[in-house]
């Protein structure tokens, strides 16, 4: 069975069980690989992309939920090649140390700033507590997401 | 008599009781207090208050949704309109920092605020009024040692007659019976503190008890479950109650979490992120006199898995894809997966039994996300990942594939009302 999702714009044919989820489907098939396999529970965020304008866990989203609707990932927030401006604020600030987490918390922020484009400081925190960092670099990441609202 | 005619027969009446009750709708105003009263108020007083305002939930109710604890603002909606919680903070001039312990506590037992004005019964002083002097003094210097905070809380959006404050006078005559609760001779001290606690500052029937037309509580259904904000709080106590043990109650409501109940989620979530704040006595007090409602029968919940559903194979995708990495039953032992559903079974909760698709409904919606830093359960919303069809479908698959009930009724129209709402509400 083949279901026609679109995905940074582009319309890719997924092959395979209907009840796969996203993250799969974008790594394994798709081959974008910034979406991360955390926990597969929903419970860490670092899989996080962007489904019709709302952040999800892409673990958690079955392929056949998508027909029709436009996922976007970390890929689909380059501009020319380059860093957009939520990954250039998160290089600035140096707000990764492993890394792991990063590409769902640009996702979230991306998703926070679309909603609120001048984020108070306890939005920043409600809007970016669905991720986590165990690196503990949350400080850096909070920086990061003020730096992209002012750029 | 349809409804509506009832409920303007019933307004009728509380008009001419309002009026021949004069007396009582006028209340004088109380003078305010100085700004420095009850500074360097007995420390162990404050901090009795402060458990009893955990038990009350006072702030979830008082806290508008990102704004300051006990500021006020936080819409209430009830079948009558809207009614906007007020600022209890100390401040002077949007709160209740000039009022003195004796007009809290009239507001308390009576239902009447500083200046002499009825508040409605959202405010559950129904309930309040059965607590003691010393409680009720212990809440009033809990709630002045608060930062004092700004913050004028919007007007009630009541329509007429809802808006004439002077009625509730009638209404407290029916259904206002005020004073401290009399302990019940035969039953242990537990049993008496829980039952305290259960009808006073908890006030657990404000949402467990069905209301009537003029939105009183239906005293010959207590505890007999309601709907309440778009949730269902389940019966404590008669027919449709299930059994509860103490330690699984007790557990449950310091926790949020029982392995032989499911997860406590929606407003139930709220009251018992508070509650686990509260000393383990008075919980087990609480789960000795509840408990006590269903003769501490045994909760014998049966795990269900009727196997895929033959109607619903789009369903099953996406049970599949979103649900089953918690959920799915495991093969070896017909009890849930891995965590964070800590292996209990989804058949165990009340929300798939539940006659209404409510409970189901907003926990797919909203998830479970009350306890992030107790360590508790935890469910993601699935608001925004999932369409209200693909949300719909899930609720009839769940229904049909863990429980033994009938199909429900309206799901659709109930996943659009919870989108609708949003998480909080």
């Amino acid at each position: 069975m083949s279901i026609s999702i679109e995905v940074n714009g582009t319309k890719h044919d997924i092959d395979g069980d209907p009840s796969m989820p996203l993250l799969y489907a974008l790594r394994d098939q798709i081959g974008l690989r910034g979406a991360k396999f955390g926990c597969g529970l929903g419970q860490c965020g670092a899989c996080t992309v962007i489904v019709d304008g709302r952040a999800v866990f892409s673990c958690l989203m079955p392929v056949s939920a998508l027909e029709g609707r436009a996922v976007t990932t970390t890929e689909g927030l380059l501009e020319d090649g380059k860093p957009g401006k939520v990954h250039q604020a998160f290089i600035d600030e140096q707000a990764a140390q492993c890394g792991y987490c990063i590409s769902g918390m640009v996702m979230r922020a991306q998703h926070l700033l679309e909603r609120n484009p001048d984020p108070s400081d306890d939005g920043i925190l409600t809007g970016m507590q669905t991720n986590l960092c165990r690196c503990g670099t949350h400080a850096a990441i909070i920086r990061a997401v003020k730096r992209a609202a002012r750029t | 008599m349809t409804m509506k005619r009832l409920s303007i027969a019933i307004v009728g009446v509380l008009a001419l009781l309002a009026v021949a009750a004069f007396a009582t709708i006028w209340q004088p105003e109380l003078d305010e207090v100085d700004e420095h009263s009850m500074v360097g108020a007995d420390q162990s007083q404050i901090a009795r208050g402060y458990d009893l305002a955990q038990l009350g939930n006072c702030q979830s109710c008082h806290t508008a949704e990102g704004s300051e604890p006990y500021a006020g603002g936080r819409a209430l909606a009830t079948p009558f309109g809207t009614i906007f919680s007020v600022n209890i903070t100390p401040d002077r001039e949007t709160g209740i920092g000039t009022w003195s312990q004796e007009a809290f506590s009239r507001a308390m037992r009576k239902g009447v605020d500083r200046e002499g004005t009825h508040l409605y019964p959202a405010f559950p002083y129904t309930h309040f009024t059965k607590m003691t002097d010393a409680d009720i003094d212990a809440v009033y210097a809990y709630l002045r040692s608060v930062p004092a905070v700004r913050n004028e809380a919007p007007d009630n959006s009541l329509p007429f007659p809802y808006n004439i404050r002077a009625l509730m006078a009638g209404w407290n005559l029916l259904f206002l019976d005020d004073g401290p609760l009399q302990a019940v001779g035969g039953q242990s001290e537990a049993w008496n503190r829980g039952r305290y606690l259960v009808d006073g500052v908890a006030h657990c029937s404000a949402c467990h008890t069905p209301r009537n037309s003029v939105g009183a509580e239906d005293s010959s259904a207590a505890l007999a479950g309601a709907e309440i904000n778009g949730w269902y709080a389940p019966a404590l106590a008669g027919e449709g109650a299930r059994g509860w043990t103490k330690p699984q109650l007790a557990t449950y409501l310091s926790t949020g979490f029982s392995r032989a109940h499911g997860a406590a989620a929606g407003p139930m979530g709220e009251t018992v992120a508070d509650l686990a704040k509260v000393a383990p006595a008075d919980i087990s007090a609480i789960a000795t006199y509840i408990s006590s409602l269903t003769d501490e029968r045994a909760a014998t919940i049966a795990v269900v898995d009727n196997g895929v559903p033959d109607n619903l194979a789009a369903a099953h995708d996406l049970w599949v894809g979103a649900c089953a990495s918690c959920h799915e039953p495991s093969a070896a032992t017909g009890q849930g997966g891995k965590n964070p559903s800590y292996g209990v079974a989804l058949s165990t909760g009340y929300a798939v039994h539940s006659p209404q698709p409510l409970n189901t409904v907003r926990t797919i919606v909203g998830g479970v996300d009350f306890y992030r830093d107790m360590g508790g359960p935890y469910m993601p919303g699935f608001e925004g990942s999932l369409t209200t069809v693909q949300i719909a479908e899930l609720t009839r698959y769940v229904r049909a594939r863990f429980s033994d009930g009938a199909a429900w009724d309206d799901v659709g129209g109930t996943v659009q009302n919870a989108l609708s709402k949003g998480n909080r509400q």
